[in-house]
């Protein structure tokens, strides 16, 4: 069965095959970028969770029913020390501060079979925050999936006017 | 003969309009802070999986301040409210509100099928009680308070426009 991603997807699907492909590029080793949390929590580090969260909108003309969307992208980032983590958020936000490619994209049995170029993702605000353990004294007692945590949120937009 | 008067306006009109213009901005500020309230609030009662609970919910307060508003003081929150919104990893070693911290405990799920078996998934809370009981899954990120800054960025940004 063919599926045809949604916007939101697209933009989800986009970002993480974006981001994947960079980090394969960069002289990081072995980032498994992905969806889904309970992978990361299962897998080994260092990884990137990339998912989307609400999507706000505004209307695109006055007196119109157009509207363009603005969803928040949610990115954290688990890795295996401070230096790593820091490193990983700063290669990152390099990577999206100008923006990047919008795909749409149709997929059959998990697997893409379609990916059509339309446009680009747009950066409008970004927010980059340490994932402190606020109450675990000593640091060796955190899980070390949990230890080195940095959480990127971002709003963003393909600037379309969607009827 | 037409006499024309000229007579310049002191500070205080002058300013007049700016001490308006501000506490408008401050009366939209805290009306945008209670949407934010009231969001976050929604937000997390939506995304709970079990029925019940809503301590954390419940604990989110709103305050108004000399420059601004606060949502949800965090003395007077529940400690997981970090695990909520961030998502960790159960740990037998660290994460202190765990039931157990992370190992073994005996306890019961209500209402619903009280022994934990993956047909009655999600259907009660964990209360104490008789089955042996271990932890293991991460809980996953709920980023309530990421997704309720878009929505207040959302709300100021048409405020300046």
């Amino acid at each position: 069965m063919i599926i045809t991603y949604g916007v939101s997807r697209n933009i989800e699907a986009s970002t993480i095959d974006y981001l994947r492909e960079e980090l394969e590029d960069s002289s990081f080793e072995n980032v498994m970028v992905t969806k889904a949390f309970s992978k990361i929590t299962d897998g080994t580090l260092p990884a990137v969770c990339i998912r989307l969260g609400d999507t706000f909108y505004r209307r695109g003309e006055t007196g119109s029913d157009l509207i363009v969307r603005k969803p928040l992208l949610l990115i954290d980032i688990f890795a295996k020390s401070d230096g790593q983590r820091i490193d990983l958020k700063d290669f990152i936000v390099s990577k999206l501060k100008s923006g990047w490619k919008y795909y749409r994209m149709k997929v059959e049995n998990g697997e893409v079979t379609e990916k059509i170029e339309d446009g680009r993702i747009y950066i409008e605000r970004m927010t980059d925050v340490i994932d402190r353990e606020l109450f675990v004294e000593n640091r060796d007692e955190v899980d070390p999936i949990d230890k080195y945590r940095h959480l990127i949120s971002i709003s963003v937009t393909t600037g379309k006017m969607e009827s | 003969m037409i006499k024309i008067r000229i007579v310049s306006p002191t500070t205080d009109d002058l300013l007049k309009p700016l001490k308006k213009l501000e506490e408008d901005i401050q009366k939209s500020i805290t009306n945008i802070g209670q949407q934010g309230h009231s969001y976050m609030i929604n937000f997390i009662n939506n995304a709970k999986l079990r029925p019940g609970g809503g301590t954390l919910s419940n604990s989110i307060d709103f305050e108004e301040l000399a420059d601004g508003c606060g949502i949800g003081t965090i003395t007077k929150l529940p400690e997981y409210w970090y695990v909520i919104n961030y998502g960790k990893k159960y740990s037998p070693r660290g994460v202190p509100f765990i039931p157990g911290g992370g190992k073994t405990v005996r306890g019961k799920f209500s209402p619903g099928e009280a022994q934990p078996n993956p047909g009655s998934f999600r259907q009660g809370r964990f209360v104490r009680g008789f089955y042996p009981m271990q932890a293991k899954q991460a809980v996953p990120a709920m980023n309530y308070i990421e997704n309720t800054m878009g929505f207040i960025n959302t709300l100021i940004e048409r405020l300046f426009k």
